[in-house]
């Protein structure tokens, strides 16, 4: 068979089939064509102003290093005027996080970009090492992810930056709808699918250019860039939703490969289904991109995209659910007070019950607030970083000095 | 042939019989939702989810004024039978229903036609002739899919611009279509067989249309539609309410799942405890029977993972689910009943935008304009020839466009 030329220079031998629409294209061709269509999506949805300061939450995964590399490319290319610096989390993970800030530290010099590492011994007195230790391999994710939220948020504040950008790509985005669709959880799913996180009342926003990137296309260019980034999972690597909607995202692209964006097309448009939800947030109606408040929680808790949240998650949860199905079918309204308190439980199943003052908004509809203790937005009074430092502190032993 | 209950009584729990724990007097031979009853609580249980439907159904559907005396009954439904466990359990139920008010001297609560899409364009007679002696209350049908292909209620010519007549047979479209995978066939069908059940139900002035969904299968069809793009329209496919039936929704028929609160594999159970057992009505061919009844994990061996539709993807990851975590299933259906049905474009004064050319589910035009936006012209421009000339000409739904030209 004669080689076919690719279908966009029609010069060129094609050599890739694209993942996600098995277009034949160019070594070249690809390259341009993805950084085009991340440019879109930064132009269309108003990323950025000229002169922004931008923070690359760097990992020295493939996401995040496509990431810096693309809007370095793009940044120069259409004249975006941003100010890029790469920001690492140092989780204290041995053997995998020292490993890939290396990478991160060989990334800073390629690019260019001033590199800042927070870690979370110097932001929490504890690495995930250490917490490992202390409460084992099971669900010590839930901390991680929790940690690392409010590290890339504190981090970008130390350098006096407004705007974390992180490499979360389309993969991410669809497998958190059908986690939350898996989970029940409808007022994650109105959130999960915004491009940009936090408004202007928030300190830091958040936002994830390679949202329609497809992950098979982040290795292919990071392949053909001779990219340098670290391909290790975390070793803490749990077992949850998130595994599960993962792997039902890759059946279902073998079986149609627009499934991906479908699903993240879903996802955004069922957010306007949501009850109570704004069915109103267009973004192209010349007003700025609609922001998601930032309520403790993002999509891809880690950098190697697996779940945040504890193994057996899913069997918990069952478990849960089939109590609440138990304790309703009893017809006194004890028995419901019972369910309904169950109920607000296992929405927050990682919070310790906290009497505050705005008790009465936890079943209703989350109010943003600040951490008394760190002052980090929060819908509690005490936010989740802050609760789970506490848990931690208890059972640290007292070191004699 | 071999009908077993799901054992879930193991040998050494037997020679101690395990008590109900419902009924705390008949032995324990089945698992539901964690509790081992016996059989006469599973069935009543069975049996319960599905009348607590069929009265809300009742009240839903107004009873024509009445007349004194022995009248004729009042209501009148279709019921869509695919032959498979659901469907068939849930007529068997109706059947059981219009019995019981017949045993109490009442008149049958409610007429029902019963109708099975074949996708054989002549299907056999034969086919229903087990069912129409098993429940003689009720009136048969068989249609062939294909008749779907002829209603007014799709526009062909914004699905197959080149082509001046309707296609007469489904390999005709399949072969037109520049779509043509498995999952593009499986939606397809599924559509069609949705219109042809629809235009049926209206044309016999039934007042609902019944599907055998199963909780299972809505949280697989919850999946499925995300996953095919068809968000969106998602409340209208899952909720009980009314559907547009005809060409401009100028008529609404009631869709209803009785269904709805039981899980598949309860049915399945359910099939080998009647008597005679329900499983002897059931071609055992059926595909959706075989693959939930087969031997533990029972999954058909796969030849090639690109040639299953989004849905078979689906009832194999749920099938899993459904064995390990049923309450996970069961919240996925009950959370996403919540969605709320809405009708895109009215805010800007523009009225409503109408409803999509083949499955006449309401357009998204405000998610259409800025799905533009944020992927540019130019996303589908490779798989297709230019965008100018794409077929469907706005008057195509996201998920239809997809299964249709790709």
């Amino acid at each position: 068979m004669a080689p076919s030329l690719c279908a966009i220079c029609r010069t060129e031998r094609a050599l890739i089939k694209r993942p996600k629409n098995y277009a034949k294209l160019c070594k070249a061709c690809f390259i341009k064509v993805f950084e085009d269509e991340v440019h879109h999506t930064i132009t269309s949805s108003q990323l950025f102003h000229p002169g922004e300061k931008v923070a690359i939450g760097a990992s020295g995964g493939k996401d995040s290093t496509v990431l810096a590399s693309v809007l370095k490319t793009l940044n120069k290319r259409h004249g975006y005027g941003l100010d890029l610096v790469l920001l690492s989390i140092d989780e204290g993970i041995k053997g995998y996080r020292d490993d890939s800030l290396e990478t991160v530290k060989r990334n800073a010099l390629q690019y260019e970009m001033p590199l800042k590492v927070v870690g979370y011994d110097e932001l929490y007195g504890w690495t995930m090492d250490q917490v490992v230790e202390t409460i084992g391999k099971k669900g010590n994710c839930t901390y991680c992810g929790v940690f690392r939220r409010q590290a890339l948020d504190r981090g970008a504040k130390m350098l006096g930056i407004k705007h974390v950008v992180t490499g979360h790509n389309a993969d991410d985005v669809a497998e958190t709808v059908l986690m939350n669709l898996l989970r029940g959880d409808l007022s994650r799913l109105s959130r999960s699918t915004s491009i940009v996180t936090g408004d202007d009342r928030s300190e830091v926003k958040r936002s994830k250019p390679l949202k329609y990137s497809y992950e098979k296309e982040i290795v292919l260019y990071a392949h053909h860039k001779k990219l340098d980034y670290f391909s290790t999972e975390c070793i803490y690597s749990p077992e949850a939703f998130r595994g599960s909607a993962r792997s039902l995202i890759k059946q279902l692209e073998r079986v149609r490969p627009s499934a991906i964006l479908d699903i993240v097309r879903s996802g955004e448009d069922m957010a306007r289904l949501v009850p109570g939800e704004s069915p109103s947030s267009c973004a192209c109606k010349r007003q700025k991109t609609p922001a998601a408040p930032v309520v403790e929680d993002d999509i891809g808790g880690c950098g190697s995209s697996n779940g945040r949240t504890p193994g057996g998650e899913m069997a918990a949860m069952d478990k849960q659910l089939r109590e609440n199905e138990e304790h309703s079918g009893l017809e006194t309204d004890i028995a419901k007070t019972i369910s309904e308190n169950k109920q607000a439980e296992m929405e927050k199943p990682k919070e310790l019950p906290i009497r505050s003052a705005n008790a009465a908004s936890k079943g209703g509809r989350q109010t943003l607030g600040n951490c008394k203790r760190c002052g980090y937005m929060s819908s509690q009074d005490i936010c989740q970083a802050c609760t789970l430092l506490e848990g931690l502190n208890k059972n640290r032993p007292q070191i004699q000095i | 042939m071999d009908s077993n209950p799901v054992p879930a009584v193991s040998p050494t729990q037997q020679q101690s019989i395990v008590k109900c724990k419902k009924c705390h007097t008949n032995e324990a031979t089945l698992l539901s939702r964690a509790q081992l009853v016996c059989r006469n609580c599973f069935t009543k249980f069975i049996t319960t989810k599905c009348v607590k439907q069929i009265g809300i159904l009742g009240k839903e559907t107004k009873p024509a004024p009445s007349r004194e005396g022995t009248g004729p009954p009042s209501r009148k439904y279709l019921l869509g039978l695919s032959l498979g466990p659901s469907s068939t359990t849930l007529l068997h139920l109706l059947h059981e229903n219009v019995e019981y008010q017949l045993a109490k001297g009442n008149n049958a609560p409610f007429d029902l036609i019963v109708v099975h899409i074949s996708s054989s364009s002549s299907p056999e007679a034969t086919i229903l002739e087990k069912y129409q002696t098993r429940y003689p209350h009720f009136s048969f049908q068989t249609h062939p899919l294909s008749e779907a292909l002829a209603l007014p209620a799709i526009n062909w010519q914004y699905i197959l611009p080149s082509s001046s007549s309707a296609p007469q047979t489904l390999e005709e479209l399949f072969t037109i279509l520049p779509s043509n995978s498995q999952a593009s066939r499986a939606d397809i069908t599924n559509l069609l067989t949705r219109h042809l059940l629809l235009s049926l139900a209206v044309s016999t002035n039934a007042q609902a249309l019944l599907l055998g969904h199963s909780t299972t299968a809505i949280a697989e069809l919850t999946l499925s539609e995300a996953a095919k793009g068809r968000g969106f329209s998602l409340p209208w496919q899952i909720n009980d309410g009314l559907f547009n039936a005809g060409e401009d929704g100028e008529k609404k028929m009631l869709v209803f799942h009785p269904l709805r609160d039981i899980l598949r594999k309860e049915i399945v159970t359910y099939t080998t405890l009647t008597s005679p057992p329900l499983t002897d009505l059931i071609p055992q061919d059926d595909p959706s029977f075989d693959s939930i009844n087969g031997n533990g994990n029972g999954q058909k061996s796969v030849v090639s993972h690109k040639d299953l539709s989004i849905e078979e993807v689906m009832s194999r990851y749920f099938a899993d689910v459904e064995e390990n975590y049923p309450s996970v299933v069961a919240n996925v259906a009950r959370t996403a009943g919540k969605l709320v049905r809405l009708v895109s474009g009215n805010e800007d004064g523009k009225g409503e935008q109408g409803s999509c050319a083949l499955c006449r589910m309401p357009m998204d035009g405000e998610g259409d304009e800025r799905w533009r936006g944020e992927l540019g012209p130019d996303e589908t421009a490779l798989t297709t020839t230019t965008t100018s000339t794409r077929p469907g000409g706005g008057k195509l739904c996201y998920g239809c466009e997809r299964s249709t030209v790709g």
